[in-house]
């Protein structure tokens, strides 16, 4: 049910795909050995973990990523084709900020988490990933009007 | 930039539809549980089995130990008797007081003292035939392991996917005079072929 939103986040927190399907996998199976009931703050922040302990291995990563460079092209979003143009251009607006601002526009609108969750999930204080957000949000709006022009 | 246009960005960024997961990946995650899942059921069926083995290794040493305290009481007995040479009686109503309370405590007669004549009682009897008499209480067999082994092609030329199911059965023993038991614990794997249509 939530498969797509949990990818789009493990996509947003790694290089490539092949590594975000890694994550994903490796959450579910963290969350699984806590026992705990899993919910939806608490597997973003599975993610998240998953994904540093993954950027930590950076020989499994070279080899995924020439793996990843041979197959599929790698977008964050399905892209029908009456928006096609629209979609990729907010995608790369999206693309061109600032990781830590990134991660929060996906669990604000995608995870749909509240600021207080969010907060949880990334270890921040809750007006501070507000913050984040707004500035996210501005700096998205012109980077669209850039990238426009 | 007012609230109405960060409204209508996020308006705009919800409409895109996160690529849904392929088919693949989700199964992987599936197989993973799974296996998860079985090696959980296994662990505690090890412990349980661990716990099992103690009670029955509690259960055979008991005896044991009785029967040792009886041939330390003899010992003792036949030691004093060749050393003194004296107070035979007295040291023989011990001996009898030591067995009785041995005994009792196993809900058996005494050896000496119920046992005019050196017959044995039915009970004592019982005790002592007790090994033989195991039966059969409960039989079960576990699904341990479900694995895909992939496709495989058969002798007519026929492609199938394999599928290996690895069971443990189970039987276990028990004895109704004292409630000792043993598992004997036998595993097993069972094959099937799923046919697969090539296109």
């Amino acid at each position: 049910m939530y498969g797509a939103r949990l990818l789009l986040f493990a996509r947003q927190q790694t290089r490539s795909e092949a590594d975000a399907e890694d994550v994903l996998q490796d959450a579910f199976v963290r969350i699984w050995k806590t026992g705990d009931e899993p919910s939806l703050p608490k597997l973003f922040t599975a993610i998240r973990r998953a994904a540093i302990d993954l950027g930590r291995q950076m020989d499994r990563r070279s080899v995924r990523e020439t793996k990843v460079a041979e197959s599929s092209p790698d977008t964050f979003f399905e892209q029908p084709l009456e928006a096609k143009e629209r979609a990729e251009l907010l995608e790369n607006a999206l693309r061109t900020l600032p990781a830590a601002q990134q991660e929060v526009v996906m669990l604000k609108i995608w995870g749909e988490l509240t600021f207080d969750e969010i907060a949880r999930v990334v270890d921040a204080s809750p007006h501070t990933v507000a913050s984040r957000y707004r500035y996210a949000l501005q700096t998205l709006r012109s980077n669209l009007h850039l990238l426009h022009q | 930039m007012n609230d109405e246009e960060i409204r209508q960005l996020e308006e705009e960024l919800s409409r895109l539809t996160p690529r849904a997961i392929k088919p693949e990946v989700e199964a992987c995650i599936h197989r993973a549980m799974e296996k998860l899942e079985a090696e959980r059921g296994r662990d505690h069926e090890h412990s349980s089995r661990k716990s099992a083995s103690s009670v029955r290794k509690i259960i055979w040493l008991a005896p044991m130990s009785l029967a040792a305290c009886l041939l330390l009481g003899l010992c003792v007995f036949f030691v004093a008797k060749d050393r003194f040479g004296q107070n035979f009686e007295h040291l023989a109503q011990v001996e009898e007081e030591i067995n009785g309370s041995i005994f009792g405590l196993m809900g058996l007669p005494g050896t000496s003292a119920a046992l005019p004549g050196g017959k044995r009682s039915d009970l004592q009897l019982a005790a002592v035939d007790s090994g033989a008499r195991f039966r059969p209480v409960r039989a079960e067999n576990a699904l341990e392991e479900r694995a895909d082994e992939g496709l495989v092609f058969l002798d007519d030329g026929l492609a199938a996917r394999r599928i290996r199911l690895s069971f443990v059965d189970t039987v276990t023993w028990e004895n109704p005079t004292d409630g000792s038991t043993f598992e004997i614990a036998t595993p097993r794997d069972e094959i099937f072929y799923l046919p697969v249509a090539m296109y």
